[in-house]
């Protein structure tokens, strides 16, 4: 997301370097959402620990979605958690970023033919970066979350949109009258 | 009495933590500066995958399919026609989808030949999860780039600076061969 | 074989950008913290010496001339408190990264030097949320309500002899009134957002820190008895022969414990328990609102302790070395020492926020009304009664 919100960079020289310097400062300064969902939350922690120690780079957890940037969604994604977690993205405060860890939120993983997975994240949020590994190592969080810092401080990358989520996705639909979710 | 000695105790209680967290003002961190310096991992450790071709550029693998069969979360895919000219199979199509594999290692287990592997490129984040449905040219090119590889069958092999495939020496391969071979030497000498 | 052609680079590597710690430069780190320090130095002496001196030198110092004086002064102190908030936020975060054995922020900047500006740029451009069911004004205005209440303790702080913008004979009743203030922008923010953890947030933080604002003004009390004025330049001035830690210990204790818990800072941080209320009464919070909660935190983090050090650490007292009291030259060395002491109180709150764990509520109640209050009230009563036989 530009300067005021808009979708390109200014062509302004001002405004143009003005834009340049907040997205330096947002690239610099990104602040996870304090959210977990399987066993890849282990190696998350293990980042943000003395070895690793993501916090060199300006990020820490911030436990409330409105003053998060970044969602790292770290596990296993069923049907009933998408909800929540679209929910908690919707929550966060533009501009915000999405990295999925991991091969089952990046494809389902060794679950990807259960009845209640949903087979990439990227079909409820808009993903920037994704990690494979089941779970990846800590420092190949670090490594996604420094991909991350390229691309919003990139003039061009950072323009490059996340393929359009619609909104509609059936695993997002509320149960039906008989209260069971539709079937994809 | 009994109420002051719980203050006081109280008290010291809270300067004994308060000394210990100030002692730990000066212990070295054991951080790792990740970016600056890449960490060592162990030959051992499964990060990502490769297939591995000989010296001469020929291919290693002989299109027995066990990789396939053994792989649980079934991400490996093989196309294989018979050799013409010879005895054994051809490789048509031979990907692996990065994404959905769990670095299990069964794959590396099964082969007979060594020649899908494991190796420590653990960099692999990506903008765009294309990049990661490896196909054979892929998988080449990762096994042409590491320097160290690890399959249970031939233990830890190495790239030498001039391009040839050695063994490691005993004190680098994984389950105590070197500490296997020690005790031998003490009864000898 | 792929339906979508695939990328012909595949490795992506993060650029090596920041500050190499493999390429460490010790005098450029130090650099970077002296400047902070030192411009906080600079704005102080700015305020209290150069201002006035400006005014006086222009022949403007009544009438509007003063209040336009005044209103520059503030602005300055203003900048002052957006130093204090910079440098304690980067001091804490390495302080912690220290104590937990790692580095804290590093990369940006000469050892982490400009990280919190990178933070505070960001904030500014994140957007500013109302949430559906929040009460619009009131949201808006309880983070204002905060930062100004703890922004207005500034006003009778004396940083040195004669620096200080009201040196009225009522400060301790102005610094009671106003830090009572800065409970209602926690308590108006949490029962506005209309959201049940930050209303839990606010009740909590209404809860505690009106029982410590009772040892709290009582502590006050005690000082004001021992030094026999509600001035804080006086209360300064009579500690020229003893600090007042000494005959007041017991006070000196309770107003630790008492600021701890008004601060809201481990181990009293109920309001914003991280592990109970997601982050407490400001939870609906973000952007430049929240960056305004925060100011106001930090700004009180510096306060708090600067009132240790003016009630019972003899304020700005200190050797002169033969400069002429009143001179500038005296300002800056006092004030020199003034913020040296405080920034000592300052590591110590630090140190035990590093160290301690977080209390249970009710607990926090009771050590309030059945400890704190009673040894507040026999701590006054002991003031008085050596005041009496000693003096
Ligand atoms: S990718 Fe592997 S480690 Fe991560 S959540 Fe899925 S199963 Fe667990
Ligand atoms: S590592 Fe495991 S999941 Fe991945 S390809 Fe090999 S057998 Fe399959
Ligand atoms: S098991 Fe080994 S030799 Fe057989 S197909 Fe797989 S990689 Fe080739």
């Amino acid at each position: 997301m530009g300067l005021l919100g808009s979708d390109e960079r200014p062509r302004d020289i001002i405004l143009g370097t003005l834009d340049d310097l907040i997205n330096m400062a947002r690239s610099r300064s990104m602040w996870p959402l304090t959210f977990g969902i399987a066993c890849c939350a282990i190696e998350m922690m293990a980042t943000w620990d003395p070895k690793i120690d993501a916090d060199r780079f300006g990020m820490f957890f911030r436990n409330t979605p409105r003053q998060a940037d970044v969602m790292i969604v770290s596990g296993t994604v069923n049907k009933k958690l998408a909800k929540r977690l679209r929910r908690l993205y919707d929550q966060m405060a533009e501009p915000k970023w999405v990295i999925s860890m991991g091969a089952c939120a990046n494809q389902g993983g060794p679950f990807r033919q259960g009845y209640s997975v949903v087979e990439g994240v990227d079909k409820i949020v808009p993903v920037d970066v994704y990690i494979p590994g089941c779970p990846p190592r800590p420092e190949a969080l670090l490594q996604a979350l420094l991909l991350l810092r390229d691309k919003i401080a990139d003039r061009e990358l950072r323009y490059q949109k996340p393929r359009e989520i619609p909104a509609d996705y059936d695993v997002l639909a509320e149960p039906g009258k008989d209260g069971r979710l539709p079937v994809l | 009495m009994s109420l002051l000695q719980e203050v006081w105790q109280a008290v010291k209680a809270i300067g004994t933590g308060m000394a210990t967290v100030h002692k730990r003002v000066y212990e070295d961190a054991p951080t790792e500066f990740y970016p600056y310096v890449k960490p060592d991992l162990p030959p051992v450790s499964v990060q990502s995958l490769a297939l591995v071709e000989n010296e001469d550029g020929s291919e290693r693998c002989i299109v027995c399919l066990q990789c396939e069969r053994a792989c649980p979360a079934q991400v490996i895919t093989i196309e294989r026609h018979r050799n013409p000219e010879g005895k054994g199979f051809l490789i048509d199509r031979f990907d692996i989808d990065l994404v959905n594999c769990m670095y299990c290692a069964a794959c590396v287990e099964a082969c007979p030949v060594s020649s899908i592997v494991t190796i420590q490129d653990f960099e692999m984040s990506t903008y765009d999860l294309q990049t990661l449905k490896a196909d054979i040219d892929f998988l080449h090119e990762q096994a042409r780039r590491a320097r160290q590889w690890y399959s249970p069958k031939f233990g830890v092999e190495l790239r030498t600076e001039d391009g040839r495939i050695e063994k490691a020496p005993p004190e680098m391969q994984p389950g105590g061969l070197a500490e296997l071979l020690k005790p031998a030497e003490e009864v000898d000498s | 074989m792929n339906p979508i052609p695939i990328p012909e680079d595949r490795h992506f590597r993060p650029r090596l950008l920041g500050y190499d710690p493999q390429k460490s430069r010790p005098w450029l780190e130090r650099l970077v913290y002296s400047a902070y320090v030192f411009v906080f130095w600079l704005i102080v002496i700015g305020t209290y010496a150069g201002v006035p001196a400006l005014f006086e030198a222009l022949g403007w110092n009544a009438g509007w001339g003063f209040v336009l004086m005044r209103a520059l002064q503030v602005v300055l102190l203003f900048l002052l408190s957006a130093v204090i908030a910079l440098l304690l936020i980067l001091v804490l975060r390495k302080y912690l990264g220290k104590v937990q054995e790692r580095y804290g922020p590093m990369h940006y900047g000469p050892a982490g030097g400009i990280q919190t500006v990178f933070d505070a740029l960001k904030l500014l451009a994140k957007e500013d949320f109302v949430p559906a069911a929040a009460d619009v004004l009131t949201f808006r205005l309880a983070p204002a309500v905060t930062f100004v209440a703890s922004f207005a303790m500034f006003a009778v702080v004396p940083f040195a002899s004669g620096w200080v913008l009201a040196d009225t004979n009522v400060g301790l009743i102005y610094l009671i009134a106003v830090s009572t203030l800065s409970a209602y922008g926690v308590l108006l923010g949490g029962v506005s957002s209309g959201n049940k953890w930050a209303l839990i947030g606010a009740l909590r933080a209404g809860a505690q820190m009106v029982s410590y604002e009772i040892p709290l003004a009582l502590v006050f009390l005690t000082v004001a008895v021992w030094a026999g004025s509600l001035s804080l330049g006086r209360i300064v001035d009579a500690q020229l022969g003893l600090w007042n830690v000494l005959p007041l210990a017991l006070s000196f204790v309770l107003y630790v414990i008492a600021s701890l818990a008004e601060l809201k800072h481990i181990p009293f941080d109920f309001p914003e328990a991280e592990s109970e209320l997601i982050a407490g009464y400001n939870v609906e919070y973000s952007g430049m609102s929240f960056a305004f909660f925060f100011l106001a935190e930090f700004v009180e983090l510096f306060l708090l302790p600067a009132l240790i050090v003016v009630f019972f650490f003899g304020g700005w007292h200190g050797p002169l070395f033969g400069l002429e009291p009143g001179s500038l030259a005296a300002g800056a060395l006092e004030s020199l020492y003034f913020t040296v002491k405080t920034a000592v109180w300052v590591w110590i709150f630090l140190w035990i926020r590093a160290t301690l764990p977080r209390y249970r509520d009710d607990q926090l109640m009771e050590f309030a009304w059945k400890a704190m209050i009673p040894l507040a009230l026999f701590g006054l009563v002991l003031a008085a009664y050596l005041r009496l036989i000693w003096r």
